[in-house]
């Protein structure tokens, strides 16, 4: 069964273009474009792996993966951070959370499909 | 006679009636057709934008070329489409993918596109046109003219992407004449001057130049003070710690002479970051704890964060009574991280007070936080 990856980002142009590039490698992928719609999907599609943009109008990219480890929707570790900005103490305060990993925007979508390959891989072997 | 002029006015008051009807009937309609019209137009941009982006993600990996995405560019809506979603794209992928999308922002249609909008009359589309070619790099010496221009148009948002564009070029004598016409503005957004100076010294190819010039910008008395400040405090984030001499001498002959404080807090702010151990010196000249700029006061703790003993001790508890409570919370912060060191008993009674008191409520903050 393929591996199911969710995009969490209010931008379409780029989610949907990580989209198509994840389907093409035979993964299931859902994107929604807010922090709320995400916590419901992560309960409700169950991902492998969670793409998630950090800067959303409401409910950013920090209160989704406090949220997620609070309430134990999954494992923050299946989490992979995109942000447009360097955020020193945000950025630390989400490895504290147990996120996977931080990846800075602008990005080459190749390291990110990389990335995320690794990231399901190592996960996929615990 | 009576009946007659009766007979008149009826007559006079149903063509009225009449008239006002047909007005109203004729709004009435052009009001459907604008609803319809306004519509139709909303449906074929969501058509384009629906079929260009997969285009798009085709041509990123290579299933189609540029000739191809160029064939199916239709209208102007699949235009608009295509640089609604390039616009957004370009800023958030890196390497080969965004040198393919600077391409098509170079097609023909789409270049033609927007300068008809840099030559038009409205804002909007002058804006538009300003960022689309701060996107793309800039080789056409006829479009800096005009962008030149439009860097002293009234708006600011124009005047700024216009400079953004402009800074684009490769013509590095351009690039430094747009960054002076636009820092020599007044009423410039401290956002606005951050995005360019970063964009300026990200794409120059000779960074000690950029740095150089940057140096020299700051030194400027005739840009205003707000907007050296924004341009200093870039400075940590561009790295450019070999600055700090020029930023040491600008406090120097700035600091008599600043009546809002806005570029000593600044040239502080920037120094504390790097370090420099002759900043205490300054201060202590200058006595800047007394400073009435809140700002200024609110940075002296912070040059005193890793020095201990009477004299700042005595300057930080001076600050502890600052009659702003934002400087009093940084002077209570150094306090509590120079506590160990000091004895209780060498302070007036007041003093003394105030410190049990700011001890317990900083107790409580550490255990709290």
């Amino acid at each position: 069964m393929s591996q199911k990856v969710l995009i969490i980002d209010d931008d379409p142009a780029v989610s949907n273009f990580i989209k198509y590039r994840l389907s093409k490698k035979s993964y299931q992928v859902k994107h929604v474009d807010n922090g709320i719609e995400g916590l419901d999907a992560i309960r409700d599609f169950e991902p492998d792996l969670v793409i998630l943009d950090m800067m959303m109008p409401g409910v950013d990219g920090r209160e989704v993966a406090e949220q997620v480890r609070e309430h134990g929707l999954i494992d923050p570790n299946r989490i992979i951070v995109l942000s447009g900005k360097k955020m020193t103490d945000e950025i630390k305060a989400l490895f504290d959370i147990g996120i996977h990993d931080y990846i800075q925007k602008p990005f080459s979508i190749d390291l990110l499909l990389l990335r995320i390959e690794r990231a399901l891989a190592s996960l996929k072997s615990r | 006679m009576i009946d007659l002029l009766e007979h008149y006015a009826v007559a006079i008051m149903a063509i009225l009636l009449g008239v006002v009807l047909a007005m109203f009937l004729v709004l009435i309609f052009f009001a459907i057709l604008n609803r319809l019209w306004h519509n139709r137009g909303i449906s074929r941009k969501r058509e384009a934008s629906e079929s260009i982006q997969p285009l798009i993600y085709s041509y990123l990996d290579g299933s189609i070329n540029r000739s191809d995405f160029a064939a199916r560019l239709k209208n102007k809506h699949d235009i608009t489409a295509t640089w609604e979603s390039i616009e957004i794209m370009i800023d958030n992928l890196s390497g080969e993918e965004r040198k393919k999308l600077q391409m098509l922002l170079d097609l023909p249609p789409i270049k033609k596109h927007f300068l008809r909008k840099l030559n038009s009359r409205k804002p909007i589309s002058l804006a538009q046109a300003c960022v689309y070619f701060s996107k793309k790099t800039l080789t056409d010496k006829s479009i800096a003219v005009r962008l030149s221009v439009l860097q002293e148009h009234s708006y600011n948002v124009i005047a700024y992407a216009a400079t953004l564009a402009l800074v684009n070029t490769t013509n590095q004598g351009f690039r430094d004449m747009a960054l002076l016409r636009f820092l020599l503005r007044k009423n410039n957004a401290s956002m606005a001057v951050s995005d360019i100076i970063f964009k300026y010294y990200d794409i120059s190819d000779d960074k000690e130049v950029a740095a150089e010039k940057l140096e020299f910008f700051v030194m400027n008395p005739d840009i205003p003070d707000k907007t050296r400040a924004a341009v200093i405090r870039m400075f940590p984030e561009l790295g450019f710690y070999q600055t700090a001499d020029t930023l040491r001498d600008l406090l120097q002959i700035n600091v008599k002479n600043d009546p809002t404080g806005e570029l000593t807090a600044a040239l502080l702010g920037v120094l504390i970051d790097f370090s420099d151990q002759k900043l205490r010196e300054i201060v202590e000249k200058h006595r800047l704890w007394e400073s009435p700029s809140r700002e200024v006061r609110l940075k002296v703790p912070g040059v005193y964060a890793d020095i201990y003993g009477e004299e700042t001790t005595r300057i930080l508890l001076g600050l502890a009574h600052d009659p702003e409570l934002e400087v009093r919370m940084a002077a209570q912060r150094q306090l509590l991280k120079h506590r160990p060191l000091i004895s209780e008993s060498r302070f007036e009674p007041d003093i003394s007070t105030e410190w049990r008191a700011m001890k317990k409520s900083g107790d409580a903050d550490v255990s709290n936080g």
